[in-house]
């Protein structure tokens, strides 16, 4: 048994008694950790009574056994670092946050470290706190899908492989795994149509910042982009999808296509 | 416990063990308390499990548990029925009641909004809510919610709902807890107490 410290953002919480929570940690250099945290609300481990919220990022002691993987780790100690208030001011950023945070939790496996995209996390949160929710959730999930390398291909047709760098109207298709020409998209069931305006905005987000120059319109659609990819991708729609979508004026979810 | 253990033993451990936090040694102790107990004791159970179940009920105004429907609080002639503080759960009706600063009267959600958990505002007792303060007479709610991220989002969720109803919305202060030393303060709580400071 070893003691690891590692710095983490809380992804699930589940009350599991009176007195402890089982959650479910993405740290830095850790990947995702599902530990129990014994007496954690009569504070024992924190310093204060109240036990560990949801999307707080702090420094976490955990007890984790080489070669026994599957039994929850054991949280020792937790400092809470930021509890990023400006979520709990407003519903949107609230639930762009938490949409991250499924997306992550569905996305990425246990024991897989992927510091640049914690850092990501880290930065998302922090930056919800201003400017249009859905451009720094974009940007985040645009950094997600690199990250694990599920990326799609957005410069040429998956199908003939053309260039589709000045198309107006282009199909995106998740088992493809990229985009679809005009042409070749007859032949795809599962795809969405998008715009190139869409897909530039996409592609030109390279890191998680905040960008106060983005288009209203590209950022939607965009979202509604990954989303669906999301959905195709992890097989199910995030729970969090739909709450989003009406919180930012989006239409609830296209019912999904049976194939 | 070997084969030979009678039926009505088993089935009795079995059934402690489905409670929280007991184990199979504490429910296979408290199953031979039970039955080394006199017959009154252990009736004197089985009689305040089957009245819970089936005298307790939910309060048809306020959702708060009570074998009186509506609730002693809610017909009460001597509270504030005008001030709603609005609670998660009935146990926090129980905790504000013991101060004995409440004056008005209560709402139970019965959970918080919790959307990674698939708990939606439709799972919660709000449209109740609302229709009490449409029927009017209410000058206050009271949002009583956890001050965690679910309890905020759900606290948020319904100051957008009783928006267009003419109808004071406060919140429960935040901050330092009296006997705590600012010392063993999270940063978070001393933002909040930052931030709610109050003329002194
Ligand atoms: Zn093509
Ligand atoms: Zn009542």
């Amino acid at each position: 048994m070893s003691i690891v410290r590692d710095e983490a953002i809380v992804l699930r919480r589940l009350d599991y008694s009176e007195s402890s929570q089982v959650l479910a940690l993405f740290t830095r250099d850790h990947g995702q950790q599902r530990m129990i945290a014994k007496g954690i609300k009569r504070g024992t481990k924190t310093r204060a009574a109240t036990g560990i919220d949801l999307l707080e990022l702090g420094v976490v002691m955990f007890s984790s056994r080489p070669g026994k993987e599957d039994v929850l780790a054991a949280l020792t100690e937790w400092r809470q670092e930021e509890n990023f208030p400006h979520l709990r001011r407003d519903l949107p950023r609230c639930y762009a946050a938490q949409y991250a945070a499924e997306a992550t939790s569905h996305l990425t496996e246990v024991h897989d470290p992927h510091p640049a995209l914690f850092d990501a996390l880290k930065s998302l949160l922090a930056l919800l706190d201003a400017g249009d929710p859905l451009a720094i959730l974009d940007a985040y999930l645009w950094t997600l899908l690199t990250e694990i390398g599920l990326r799609p291909e957005l410069g040429r047709c998956m199908n003939c492989t053309r260039s589709i760098a000045d198309d107006t109207v282009i199909y995106l298709s998740a088992r493809q795994g990229g985009a679809i020409c005009r042409d070749c998209e007859p032949a795809v069931i599962e795809k969405r149509r998008t715009r190139g305006d869409v897909l530039r905005w996409l592609t030109s987000q390279t890191d998680v910042v905040r960008r106060d120059d983005a288009p209203p319109r590209e950022v939607k659609e965009a979202f509604e982009l990954l989303d669906y990819y999301i959905t195709e991708t992890v097989g199910k729609p995030l729970r969090l999808a739909d709450p989003l979508r009406s919180l930012t004026g989006l239409p609830r979810r296209p019912q999904p296509r049976r194939h | 416990m070997a084969d030979s253990t009678p039926t009505s033993l088993t089935r009795l451990m079995a059934e402690f063990e489905k409670l929280p936090g007991i184990g199979p040694r504490s429910a296979e102790r408290l199953a031979f308390h039970i039955l080394k107990s006199s017959k009154e004791e252990a009736m004197g159970l089985a009689h305040a499990i089957r009245d819970v179940k089936d005298n307790v009920r939910h309060c048809r105004i306020c959702y708060n548990l009570t074998e009186s429907d509506p609730c002693g609080i809610c017909t009460d002639p001597r509270r504030d029925a005008s001030r709603i503080f609005v609670v998660e759960q009935p146990k926090d009706v129980l905790l504000l009641e013991s101060t004995g600063l409440v004056r008005g009267v209560y709402h139970v959600l019965l959970g918080h909004i919790a959307p990674l958990d698939g708990i939606e505002p439709g799972d919660l007792t709000l449209d109740a809510l609302e229709s009490r303060v449409k029927k009017g007479g209410i000058a206050e709610i009271v949002i009583a919610t956890n001050p965690t991220l679910e309890g905020e989002s759900t606290a948020l969720h319904i100051k957008s709902i009783l928006a267009s109803h003419k109808v004071a919305v406060t919140r429960l202060a935040r901050g330092l807890p009296s006997g705590s030393q600012i010392e063993y303060a999270s940063r978070a709580v001393l933002q909040d107490a930052i931030e709610g400071r109050r003329e002194f």
